[in-house]
């Protein structure tokens, strides 16, 4: 193959490569949505702890999306006013992406192999170590690339600056 | 474990009791994972309806069993799912531990406006719970001391290093802890664990406890 040729092999391969990788990113977003929300099973468990945890323990809706609150001491106006708080930060472009600073460590933000990174050993990229109650994930490249793609590009949650 | 004599438990047991773990022979006991209540506590003098709709004195029902405890709400979509897994774990390994107490599980809820004795069973059924686990809810106004009860005036020392909500109550926006509470037969919480122990974690805790009760 003479040079020439070559090149616009190579040429040809990029950018059908780089075709492909937007086509598919509707797709990964759409599995990304679909992972946070529970609709597709993840694999999690405790750090720490021998045995997996059932899917529907360990989605992670249950936790980044405001949640309702008990009645703490018995305090029914405490409940309500209590109504809407999260068990975990929210996940979406701002909090993800931008600089700041995560569990007392420093200014950080995540980008895909960081977030990977935290999903299956619990260390933030500040090299801070997540709450115990954060499942580590046995989720594969595929699939944390797909969570990521959805994510990193949803917008600011409700009550979260944009 | 195997290699533990009863006497050694038992002494390991009165000498946690009295200095701290450092005696402790079993390296769970011995981490701050578990903490030994010293002096061991009277559990809180309330009264819980259970999912079957019975009412009774929280001791009453604790007396006579090594009992693990833990609180939680049936609409908690947060911890409770995961504490519902491990308690069913822990009930799957027990029926094949061979302990001379019997040993219950108790899934305390601390929203009494919406946890009914059917909320209650419902939510036992869906993790599969046997005869051993029951659940209860307190009525409104004894809550609070069932929480102070179980976890100290303070809220207690947190247990994970992490932040969040785990050790303790004070810092779960949900509040309520993420901790198992272990009494004795005498009805008296003797151990709590830091956060969301692990199965091995809380059968050794038992294993000791039986150890250390009999008669």
């Amino acid at each position: 193959m003479s040079r020439s040729r070559r090149i616009l092999a190579a040429a040809v391969l990029c950018t059908s490569t780089a075709v492909q990788s937007q086509h598919n990113e509707p797709a990964d977003q759409q599995r990304g949505e679909l992972l946070y929300e529970g609709g597709l099973p993840l694999n999690g468990q405790l750090r720490g702890h021998s045995q997996a945890l059932p899917a529907a323990a360990v989605r992670c809706i249950n936790c980044h999306e405001p949640s309702r609150r008990p009645v703490p001491g018995g305090d029914a106006d405490a409940a309500l006013a209590g109504a809407g708080a999260r068990f975990a930060p929210p996940l979406d472009q701002p909090s993800l992406t931008r600089f700041h600073a995560r569990r007392g460590g420093p200014s950080t933000r995540y980008d895909e192999a960081t977030f990977c990174r935290a999903m299956r050993t619990s260390v933030d990229p500040g090299e801070v170590l997540l709450r115990k109650a954060m499942p580590q994930y046995a989720v594969d490249d595929d699939d944390c690339r797909a969570l990521w793609r959805f994510l990193s590009q949803r917008p600011a949650a409700k009550g979260n600056p944009p | 474990m195997s290699t533990i004599t009863r006497r050694q438990w038992v002494a390991a047991f009165g000498g946690s009791v009295a200095l701290g773990q450092s005696l402790c022979p079993c390296p769970v006991l011995a981490s701050d994972r578990m903490r030994v209540v010293d002096p061991p506590a009277p559990a809180p003098e309330i009264e819980l309806t259970d999912h079957l709709g019975r009412t009774r004195p929280l001791r009453e029902m604790l007396a006579g069993h090594i009992s693990v405890v833990q609180t939680m709400f049936t609409g908690c979509s947060t911890v409770c799912p995961i504490q519902g897994a491990v308690f069913a774990e822990v009930q799957r390994r027990l029926a094949h531990a061979a302990t001379k107490q019997p040993v219950q599980l108790l899934s305390i809820s601390i929203d009494p406006l919406n946890d009914s004795p059917s909320a209650l069973k419902a939510w036992l059924e869906r993790l599969q719970a046997q005869r051993h686990w029951s659940a209860g809810v307190p009525k409104m106004d004894a809550v609070a001391r069932l929480q102070r009860g179980l976890d100290g005036p303070s809220g207690g020392p947190s247990g994970d290093p992490s932040g969040g909500p785990s050790g303790g109550r004070n810092n779960s926006t949900d509040g309520h802890s993420d901790r198992f509470y272990f009494f004795d037969p005498r009805a008296r919480l003797v151990w709590r664990s830091a956060a969301l122990p692990g199965v091995d974690e809380v059968l050794e805790v038992v294993r000791y406890l039986a150890a250390a009760s009999r008669p």
